[in-house]
């Protein structure tokens, strides 16, 4: 029922109709501003890109054509503004380096990450860090695990949103929480 | 990856690790993953591991950031629907 009522809303903002695509925006400006925010770390850029999104959405819903869900569409242009802004902004050189051997795991001791009370879970420090490590992540792989790990798509349709293989998704995602992992274990252990 | 999987202990830690990291939160019931939540029971590295995997999703899901006062309003104008702020 909710996606037939999003359809009936697409449709009358494919033909101009100016609630109808106020009101879809309104939808889906949140979802669109925490994910360019989660990609950059920076609310200004992430405004930004927020703003060019919905542009470019309403340029191209024209040829939405319903195949897909209306968020996987959308994801796909937020992917697209973020990597683009991640690319103008950043040398490359910046990032670092995930390979394979890099990330080969040779810990003689896993320690247990010791429960936190929940005030300071998320506290500035990790906060700054969880910034830094995100930040250090070559955007190609920064997109796969904020679509499939945060936002929750599935393997497939993070694929079909990158357009890139079921694979290439499962080898990037298996990288970036290894990166990631690392990157947080000085603060647990410390 | 050839795994022999008669066994539990045919996996290492290390082969372990890989396959939570790439199956992590959708370990189905496959001989495989059925094997790696056996290691995982009895191998407190392996084990640890898998948390912290699971803990370092999970504050990521949770640092989430609020639209900046303003922004609703001004996306609007910046798409010329100001006229139609139904906010």
């Amino acid at each position: 029922m909710i996606e037939q009522k999003e359809l009936e809303l697409i449709e009358r903002a494919k033909v101009g109709d100016r609630l109808a695509l106020a009101e879809l925006v309104t939808r889906y400006e949140k979802t669109v501003f925490s994910f360019a925010f989660k990609i950059c770390r920076n609310r200004e850029k992430a405004e930004n890109t927020m703003q060019e999104t919905f542009m470019s959405v309403l340029k191209s819903l024209h040829q939405f054509d319903g195949k897909s869900k209306f968020s996987t569409w959308l994801y796909r242009i937020v992917v697209n503004h973020c990597l683009m802004m991640a690319r103008s902004e950043v040398h490359k050189d910046k990032f670092y380096s995930i390979d394979e051997d890099e990330l080969n795991f040779d810990e003689p001791e896993v320690k247990h990450w010791s429960d936190l009370p929940e005030d300071k879970l998320l506290n500035d420090e990790l906060k700054k860090i969880m910034d830094e490590a995100i930040q250090k992540l070559p955007p190609e792989y920064r997109v796969v695990f904020m679509l499939r790990d945060v936002e929750g798509l599935s393997t497939q349709e993070t694929a079909e949103t990158l357009g890139i293989t079921v694979p290439a998704v499962k080898s990037r995602l298996h990288r970036a929480r290894l990166f990631l992992r690392n990157e947080l274990k000085p603060y647990f252990e410390k | 990856m050839n795994l022999n999987l008669t066994s539990k202990n045919n996996l290492t830690c290390k082969e372990v690790i890989n396959q939570v990291c790439e199956h992590l939160g959708e370990l189905p019931d496959s001989p495989l993953c059925v094997a790696i939540q056996e290691h995982l029971k009895e191998c407190e590295n392996c084990s640890n591991f898998y948390d912290q995997l699971e803990k370092t999703v999970k504050l990521f899901k949770e640092y989430k950031t609020d639209l900046p006062e303003g922004a609703h309003e001004r996306l609007l104008a910046f798409l010329g629907l100001q006229d139609k702020n139904n906010k």
